[in-house]
């Protein structure tokens, strides 16, 4: 899980409309799917990720067709349609959904299953926030390389790893399907560099790193 | 006769769906029909729905079940490219009352249902049986068997070959076994040993002429004793030759084997087939594993009716069976024809291990769950090289992800957890292990110990 930075707001328009919400103190229940914004925020958000989940790495929208979607924008709006892939917004703290569902920094742009099959409304701890100033993929976590799976960093406290370990299970972060994709594409990218072919890391970039460190 | 494609506009919960049933590019039979078929989809997406549709365009008999008739909902929708050696026909429906065929040499003629066989027979070779339709649920009768009819049934029929006895069976040359107990085919057993019954009275009845003729001599004797021995050799005992061809290869998976070692008319007598343990215990038809009774109810019609250039419909074939025989049961079944395309629908990811990635038709949901669409497993060119997934090289576990796309490798709610301890464990182990590669602490025992206990109990990853 790469460390996102989420300060290029494209989507302008919704940046002042949330901004509103937030000076006016309005709680109101906000369904983001059927909101105008929804496209705005999710291609703003897919923009920042690089194309990438939040959260897994996996890849959802080519790195070509990034630009192009940045060219949609016009007055701050969004004036594409969704591209064609299993993507959706994501509210990393489920609780906020209700009451504060439009606020930005509570917002990413996920894989969908991850979304409906694996993390669903479950409590969340915020020292694994891809968005968090504290955040740092290299101080929070480690790989495995031979199981393939993220585990908590040996630098934290025991207090740190548990709860960087029950995070790594609600974002799915070694969720069964990621996991075989990612062994996959970390082995024929491997495979190709210590035989000197082409490499195109483009997805799964905290996981390679890692991995190629212990190699 | 062979589909080469099936394309649904929209029909029941299918929508936009274009199977290509063909061999892909790169394959050595590019372009051909395949030769076998697996329909995999979750519950509901309509793989029995797809064999349902394909008995009804290869028949062209518009009832394909029990109280089903698909004719008023299906008209335009659906269309089925089909191939007879040099003939290739698209046929669609028109009407509720017949197909529109189109080919070369017929352009758009409309054919009635009871049209349909004059037009087959008299463009095409006669083809008996051209479809055989295993259902999931077949038919098994285990009532006592009334001998006497069986044989009075397989025996004075005016037939004179195996053909004829199954037109008899079913007249447009479908045997359905939705309808029909496969137990039936026994029949035909039993005619051809009858037959065979019959045949050795004559060669008796001729050799014993021969011994006891008053001018007999020894060389004729020895001529028509030669001749009997190699007829003997040619034509081996009907019985012997089901079970050895056919039934005792899979039976001994079961502990199995035909019964063989009895007399003719012992066997007619029987007028059902005896099966027996290693140890030569006959075992009743009613005790008679669910398993066995669908491996015999499918096998034993395969091999009698010997079809040929046949479509054969198999709904889950895994059905009661041991992982062991799911992983030969394709292989055998399409071992015992000759040049069919067989279609299965299955649930199995070890019957899915016997297929190439383009012969899996993946039906699946949208994501409303409201329509079911074709999910494309290759990128690019259909090539033999550019699918996702290669199920013959897969292990089940891979084959349960990939091209059942399971979510999960196991048990997620414990795995996972499990794993991420254990992967702590072992990088405290290499620690320890670096500081002071040759003592091992109290610590370091303890740890391996934890680690062993751990890796046991997630079966020991071969990473491990």
């Amino acid at each position: 899980m790469r460390k996102i930075d989420k300060s290029e707001i494209i989507a302008t328009e919704y940046f002042l409309w949330s901004k509103q919400l937030e000076t006016s103190q309005t709680n109101f229940k906000y369904n983001s799917s059927k909101n105008e914004f929804y496209l705005d925020v999710l291609i703003n958000l897919i923009i920042l990720q690089n194309g990438l989940c939040a959260y897994t790495e996996f890849r959802l929208v080519e790195e070509d067709k990034i630009v192009d979607l940045k060219n949609l924008f016009v007055n701050g709006r969004y004036a594409g349609s969704k591209p064609e892939s299993s993507f959706e917004i994501e509210h990393f703290d489920s609780n906020l959904a209700k009451t504060k569902g439009w606020k930005w920094e509570n917002l990413f742009a996920v894989y969908d299953s991850i979304n409906t099959k694996v993390k669903k409304r479950q409590d969340v701890k915020h020292i694994l926030k891809p968005d968090s100033i504290e955040y740092d993929p290299l101080e929070f976590l480690d790989y495995d390389e031979d199981l393939h799976i993220f585990i908590p960093s040996e630098k934290l406290n025991i207090h740190q790893r548990k709860e960087v370990k029950k995070m790594i299970l609600v974002l799915g972060l070694n969720w069964g399907q990621i996991k075989m994709k990612r062994s996959e594409f970390i082995s024929e990218q491997f495979f190709k560099s210590k035989h000197n072919q082409p490499i195109n890391i483009h997805q799964f970039i905290t996981a390679y790193e890692m991995y190629i460190s212990k190699k | 006769m062979k589909v080469s494609s099936i394309k649904i506009k929209k029909y029941l919960q299918f929508k936009d769906i274009d199977i290509d049933l063909t061999y892909p590019i790169g394959h050595e039979k590019a372009g051909k029909p395949l030769e076998k078929v697996c329909f995999i989809g979750q519950s509901g997406t309509g793989k029995t729905t797809l064999l349902r549709l394909l008995k009804y365009f290869i028949s062209m008999n518009s009832s394909i079940g029990q109280n089903i008739n698909i004719n008023p909902i299906i008209e335009k929708m659906v269309e089925m490219k089909l191939i007879f050696k040099n003939y290739s026909f698209i046929r669609t429906t028109n009407s509720k009352d017949g197909f529109i065929i189109s080919d070369s040499k017929l352009n758009n003629v409309f054919i009635e249902n009871k049209k349909l066989i004059s037009f087959r027979d008299s463009y095409l070779e006669k083809l008996k049986p051209y479809l055989i339709n295993f259902p999931a649920e077949l038919v098994f009768d285990t009532s006592p068997v009334d001998a006497k009819r069986e044989i009075e049934e397989a025996t004075t029929k005016d037939t004179t070959d195996k053909e004829k006895t199954l037109s008899q069976l079913t007249p447009e040359s479908i045997v359905d076994f939705a309808f029909d107990d496969a137990s039936k085919t026994w029949d035909l057993v039993l005619k051809d040993i009858k037959e065979y019954q019959a045949k050795l009275l004559e060669w008796g009845t001729k050799m014993a002429a021969i011994a006891t003729h008053k001018n007999h001599n020894i060389k004729e004797i020895q001529k028509i004793n030669k001749d009997y021995s190699e007829w003997i050799e040619k034509n081996p005992n009907p019985l012997e030759i089901l079970a050895e061809k056919c039934l005792d290869p899979i039976l001994k998976k079961f502990g199995l084997r035909v019964k063989v070692d009895m007399d003719y008319q012992t066997i007619l007598n029987l007028g059902n087939i005896l099966l027996q343990t290693m140890d030569g215990k006959e075992v009743h038809r009613n005790f008679w594993s669910t398993g066995t009774k669908q491996i015999y109810s499918v096998a034993t019609p395969l091999y009698e009716l010997s079809p040929q250039n046949a479509v054969i419909l198999i709904d889950e074939p895994e059905r009661s069976l041991y992982p062991d025989v799911q992983k030969m049961v394709v292989d055998y079944y399409t071992g015992l024809t000759k040049d069919c395309q067989f279609f299965f629908a299955t649930h199995s990811p070890i019957i899915a291990s016997s297929f190439d990635p383009w012969e899996i038709i993946e039906l699946k949901f949208d994501k409303q769950n409201e329509f079911v669409h074709l999910e494309k497993n290759y990128k690019g060119e259909r090539h033999i090289d550019n699918f996702d997934f290669y199920p013959k090289y897969l292990r089940w576990d891979r084959i349960l992800m990939k091209v059942f796309e399971l979510e999960e490798e196991g048990n997620s709610h414990y795995r996972d957890e499990a794993l991420i301890e254990l992967a702590e464990i072992k990088r405290e182990l290499n620690k320890l292990e670096s500081k002071s590669p040759r003592i091992q602490s109290v610590r370091y025992k303890k740890l391996a110990d934890e680690y062993i206990t751990k890796a046991k109990k997630l079966g020991w990853n071969e990473k491990n």
